[in-house]
């Protein structure tokens, strides 16, 4: 007897207990990662979403082309071999959530819900081209994400904190036209929680979206304005209607301050303009010689490579032009060559007017697609952003 | 007691196993937010200021520039991070930390989901957004990811070329401000970059 319990004993075997650790252990394991898998499976099976919602965009460009709105349902978007929706198998449903003459958002909503909060999952894209996922929070409960109500909204979700030295998290949902959950916990600083919610589309104008004006000129003496702002030999008439049009607009304080000074403007020549193509600049003669006169004024040089443009689009970069030239008056660009202020101090404000005036004439040129069309249109949107976001943009870029 | 028979050299290997599949795992859940192990660590050194009458106090790299700003059209003061240019000499790396009154007291917005609707709103076109929260300075602050395409710009001294860019920013209510950490950098060196963004975070306080 005492041989079979002692060979019992010493059978190489694992007990109840250790299996269980095993079974808890993977089960952690699991639980952490599976909703993570799962979450990336849906992300590449929304590929067949994001490219459908591309091809829509660009039959929503068309239609509006011809109608001069988005189409507010996709059986009235004109026929393409690539917005061929009904190949099955699908696994989204296409619905345009809301057309107008200035925008569209179209949604695809998965057919599949979501394993952990069993509701589907959503895609959106709207005019602009930007694409925005929409993830059903844990817990049972959503982001609706669909939100139209005027309100804007974003809710968050419950999730388990990842951040390396967070313990816990928290997360407070639920917004204007959601039900999404909240949980709250501790959490010490860098936790991170993984919940997910929406952000539904809204203009909010900034408190001033309006020219900036320039201060005193601080120029004592000025030589006799005796040249007709439009100079050169090509594109004159191009030149004179980009004028005309910035003359008449909101921003024709820049214009009245090129014809006091007979600032000359004109096509200049390639050799002029050193890299990819910059459109035009504005040569600071005489700033050396501040507080003036000024021997010779400054002028406005546009590179010939633009001489076939749009004047509008032209205009808009004639304001900005134009502003440095009220920053050469006001005194900033003496202070900036003076080293005394930034590059971002002294751009900043030609971006702003810039984007003030694409304000004023965009609609016409909508949808963007040329390249200085949307280089006007970053201007715009950043600034629309906030200040501080148009300030860090010209910083980033420019120093 | 039930077993389950293997043989000792077989139980340790299969025990092995499963410790190097957790380690596995968990190295790889959190690879994002730890810094590397190994990486030379980079010098900060500590900055202070006050923005609208909050203190701030945070870390920042010492080869980073640091610019005080207070808005002109708008109603907010911040503190500008400026790191390294890219590789292709087109973008700099930046970490900003901006408050602004709520509208109530003048400022542009009345809550952070405005704030955070209207970014996602005017990012260049094709851009794409996900959002989520994080703890913050024991707020809890809405964090929008996106990456995106700045577009060429065609000015003298730019190179006129598309910046692929990924930023982050990350928004909450401090009693009447809202308080926003921005950063943005090129897609390409967000990885590299986003240890530096962590250590700011982990080393502000507002007061």
């Amino acid at each position: 007897m005492n041989r079979l319990l002692s060979r019992r004993h010493s059978i190489n075997g694992f007990s109840l207990m250790e299996i269980l650790l095993i079974v808890v252990v993977l089960g952690v394991i699991a639980g952490l990662a599976i909703p993570s898998y799962l979450r990336t499976v849906r992300q590449a099976e929304s590929l067949e979403a994001v490219e459908h919602l591309g091809a829509i965009r660009l039959a929503q460009t068309a239609y509006y082309t011809g109608h001069g709105t988005f189409a507010e349902s996709l059986e009235r978007l004109p026929d393409s071999p690539s917005l061929d929706l009904s190949i099955s198998p699908r696994k989204f449903d296409y619905t345009v959530e809301r057309a107008n003459e200035n925008q569209f958002l179209v949604l695809a909503t998965s057919k599949e819900p979501v394993p952990w909060a069993n509701l589907p999952y959503k895609v959106s894209i709207d005019e602009a081209g930007n694409v925005l996922y929409y993830w059903p929070e844990s817990g049972g409960s959503a982001a609706s994400g669909t939100g139209h109500s005027g309100s804007s909204t974003t809710s968050g979700g419950s999730g388990a904190s990842q951040g390396h030295t967070g313990s816990g998290g928290s997360s407070a949902g639920g917004g204007a036209n959601s039900s999404g959950g909240s949980s709250s916990g501790s959490g010490s600083q860098g936790g991170s929680n993984s919940g997910s919610g929406s952000v539904t589309f809204t203009h909010t104008p900034p408190t001033a979206f309006d020219y900036i004006a320039r201060g005193d000129d601080l120029w004592s003496s000025w030589p006799d304005a005796n040249v007709i702002n439009i100079g050169g030999t090509e594109g004159t008439a191009l030149l004179a209607a980009v004028f005309d049009l910035v003359a008449n607009s909101g921003a024709s304080a820049v214009t009245d301050d090129l014809f006091s000074k007979g600032i000359e403007i004109s096509f200049g020549d390639p050799s002029q303009f050193a890299g990819n193509n910059p459109i035009a600049f504005l040569d600071p003669n005489g700033i050396d010689d501040f507080p003036g006169p000024p021997v010779p004024p400054p002028v406005i040089v546009f590179n010939p490579f633009y001489i076939n443009e749009d004047a509008g689009v032209l205009a808009a970069i004639l304001v900005h032009e134009a502003t440095h030239f009220q920053e050469y008056l006001d005194g900033t660009l003496a202070e900036f060559y003076a080293g005394n202020i930034t590059n971002t101090d002294v751009e900043f404000t030609a971006w702003w007017n810039e984007a003030v005036y694409w304000a004023e004439v965009r609609d016409d040129f909508l949808p963007i697609d040329t390249p200085l069309e949307e280089q006007l249109e970053l201007a715009y949107q950043t600034a629309l952003q906030g200040e501080g976001a148009l300030r860090d943009l010209i910083t980033q870029i420019y120093m | 007691m039930t077993h389950i028979f293997l043989k000792k050299n077989q139980r340790m290997g299969f025990a092995l196993f499963l410790l190097v599949l957790c380690l596995g795992f968990f190295r790889n859940a959190w690879a994002i937010d730890a810094p590397a192990a190994g990486e030379t660590p980079m010098p900060f050194q500590p900055y202070t200021d006050v923005l609208l009458g909050t203190n701030v106090t945070l870390e920042h790299p010492q080869e980073w520039t640091v610019q005080k700003e207070r808005g002109q059209s708008e109603i907010y003061e911040q503190i500008r991070l400026l790191g390294p240019k890219n590789t292709a000499g087109t973008f700099r790396a930046l970490i900003s930390v901006r408050v602004y009154p709520l509208a109530k007291e003048g400022g542009r917005f009345a809550n952070v989901e405005e704030f955070i609707a209207n970014y996602a709103n005017h990012l260049p076109k094709g851009a794409k957004i996900e959002t989520n929260r994080r703890l913050i300075t024991e707020n809890t602050a809405s964090v929008l990811t996106a990456s995106y395409t700045i577009p060429p710009v065609y000015q003298q001294g730019l190179k006129g070329l598309a910046i692929p860019v990924q930023s982050k920013v990350c928004v909450f209510q401090r009693e009447s401000h809202l308080v926003e950490i921005s950063f943005s950098t090129d897609a390409e060196e967000f990885e590299e970059q986003q240890a530096i963004f962590e250590h700011v975070l982990a080393s502000l306080r507002l007061e």
